[in-house]
């Protein structure tokens, strides 16, 4: 099987044209951090921009953070499992930033309170244990989520280009990459990351709308859903569907999530906390709602092209990714979409395409290096430590840390052996900070009785979130319940612990920065 | 099922119409933000500047 494996990777398109291609795009990033270490001079231009993007930038440094590779690979792994059922969580996750838009729910007024984190909110409202408690769990959550962006992100590498999916390669490229993103996010801080969101949005928009263009004029447009039709049936198309891949409580959870991932997400929060006005805020969101919506519906119909490419034209692919009962475990679909486009796409343009996506790659990590660097700076040892630590001393910290975290995301892409859909390991992984978060932010903004009490037990409550994680579901046994269900159960706790907390055990008035809270 | 593939057909052309139009407003206007943000960072660093020699 893993010799067959090979000969299905090598006959890629890819070729030394296309790694000049590439490494022209990476030098040029490299360069634009250094160009740019000038201006991090002190911690509201190192994390906050100097508060001064404008909107456009805005939604580019936005769109551009959450369309990372790793965005692009679990959504084409879901249109590959799913089919075009999967579109249900673009419109979600593009109708939940609108509304956020539209409302300024949680971003305005945080954004007006003038925080460089959300924690910061916390300290201000719920005081400081909350403050260090909070930045705990958001960078546990956080952390864990990222863990396995850096081998998903090198599959790709590994599959587009060709290499050997075994031994060397896999690691080789994750070591790489991983120095590549390491150095000039030390180097820039969100400076340089907003000027290399800014040029990824720009590539990735040509090389995403370009290569579906491609897909489409190779596969034939009809041709496509009849393929999804005659092989997945129905399940294919309605999400809706009880026995199909959703179902109606992932949908309400994907709702949920859709409001949530832009409103409470640190790393899409950065990016409204840097904008030169609330107002803009409110713009920023609106217009990233396209973004939003567009960064998963594309990458689901590559995945969902690369199905039916299995289908009608790889036969020997066909056997590796679904085996015949006795034929060996078949090859992870996450490899499905990079052998794909590997095939299909010419020389020089499957360059372009590379390089957008380890753009996106690198926009991505760099993006999430810093936010969980600097809320463990500014969060959790800032406040612990007993004298005022100097501008450089918190800059120094941070980049520490980037190291630090950097390190581990190499070791746990190289150790986690779960089975789920890496989208639904990212959701997990993510709802064990922002359940009790957003009860958290909800309470404090908008509700005059919530207790820092309150507070504590909502975050505590996002623990419960990790038990959606397969491999511990099955080792407490919770194997009967799904990642959905466990999601929506802990919500639903949170809020009830933010509740019961306020009203049993309401605060002092001697709270610190109590009167701070502008609800 | 004729109704679920004509409406993500919709979707999918409305969504990349829409996300061109977006693309070329963000990539023209995001730079004259960026030439905006670095002057503003600028005018930062000299303030820092002559803030340390007074």
């Amino acid at each position: 099987m893993e010799s067959t494996f090979s000969e299905a990777l090598s006959q890629t398109n890819f070729t030394f044209i296309d790694w000049i291609i590439v490494g022209v795009y990476l030098s040029i990033s490299l360069i634009i951090g250094l160009l740019v270490k000038r201006f991090a001079t002190n911690m509201t231009s190192y994390i906050g921009a100097g508060r001064a993007l404008g909107t456009r930038l805005g939604v580019a440094t936005l769109a551009g953070t959450e369309t990372g590779l790793v965005t692009v690979m679990y959504s084409s792994q879901k249109g590959f499992t799913g089919g075009f059922a999967a579109f249900h969580i673009a419109i979600m996750a593009a109708l939940g930033t609108f509304i956020v838009g539209a409302t300024g729910l949680i971003v305005y007024r945080l954004r007006k309170l003038k925080v460089l984190t959300i924690p910061e909110y916390y300290e201000q409202r719920f005081g400081r244990k909350t403050r260090i408690l909070g930045a705990v769990m958001l960078a546990l959550g956080g952390i864990l989520n990222m863990g396995l962006f850096l081998k998903v992100g090198s599959m790709f590498i590994v599959g587009i280009t060709g290499m050997s999916a075994t031994g060397w390669a896999l690691p080789t490229v994750m070591t790489v990459l991983l120095i590549l993103v390491l150095a000039y996010t030390v180097l820039g801080g969100m400076i340089s990351v907003v000027v290399t969101d800014y040029i990824q949005f720009v590539v990735l928009s040509i090389g995403l709308l370009f290569a579906t263009g491609l897909i489409i004029h190779h596969l034939g447009w009809q041709n496509i859903f009849d393929t999804v039709a005659l092989q997945m049936g129905k399940k294919g198309f309605n999400p809706v569907l009880a026995d199909g891949t959703f179902g109606i409580e992932y949908i309400i959870w994907m709702g949920f999530l859709g409001l949530i991932a832009c409103a409470v997400w640190p790393a899409a929060v950065a990016r409204a906390l840097a904008m030169e006005s609330p107002e803009a805020v409110k713009v920023q969101y609106m217009w990233s709602s396209v973004a939003y919506l567009i960064r998963f519906l594309i990458p689901y119909f590559w995945g969902i092209a690369a199905f039916v490419f299995i289908f009608t034209q790889a036969p020997e692919l066909k056997l590796l990714f679904f085996p015949e009962a006795g034929g060996g475990e078949p090859i992870d679909n996450l490899y499905a979409m990079p052998i794909f486009l590997g095939r299909i796409l010419p020389v020089g343009i499957i360059g372009v395409i590379t390089a957008a996506m380890i753009a996106a790659f690198m926009s991505t990590h760099d993006s999430y290096l810093l936010c969980w660097s600097s809320v463990i700076t500014q969060d959790i040892i800032v406040p612990l430590s007993r004298r005022n630590l100097s501008n450089a001393a918190r800059i120094r910290s941070t980049r520490i840390i980037i190291v630090i975290i950097g390190a581990y995301i190499l070791y746990w892409g190289l150790v986690y052996k779960g089975k789920d859909d890496i989208w639904d390991y990212l959701v997990v992984t993510g709802a064990v900070y922002f359940t009790g978060a957003f009860a958290l932010l909800v309470g404090g903004l908008y509700w005059k009785r919530a207790s820092s009490t309150g507070a504590v037990l909502a975050l505590l409550c996002g623990f419960f979130a990790i038990f959606g994680l397969e491999p511990v579901r099955n080792a407490v046994g919770f194997d009967g319940l799904t990642g959905a269900q466990v999601g929506l159960f802990t919500i639903g706790m949170a809020f009830t612990a933010m509740i019961i907390g306020s009203l049993l055990f309401p605060d002092k008035d001697n709270l610190p920065n109590t009167n701070n809270n502008i609800v | 099922m004729e109704f679920w593939i004509l409406l993500w057909k919709a979707v999918f052309i409305f969504a990349v119409l829409i996300f061109s139009c977006m693309a070329v407003w963000v990539t023209i206007g995001g730079y004259f933000d960026l030439k905006k943000l670095f002057r503003k960072l600028n005018d930062i660093d000299d303030e820092e500047e002559e803030a340390n020699e007074d």
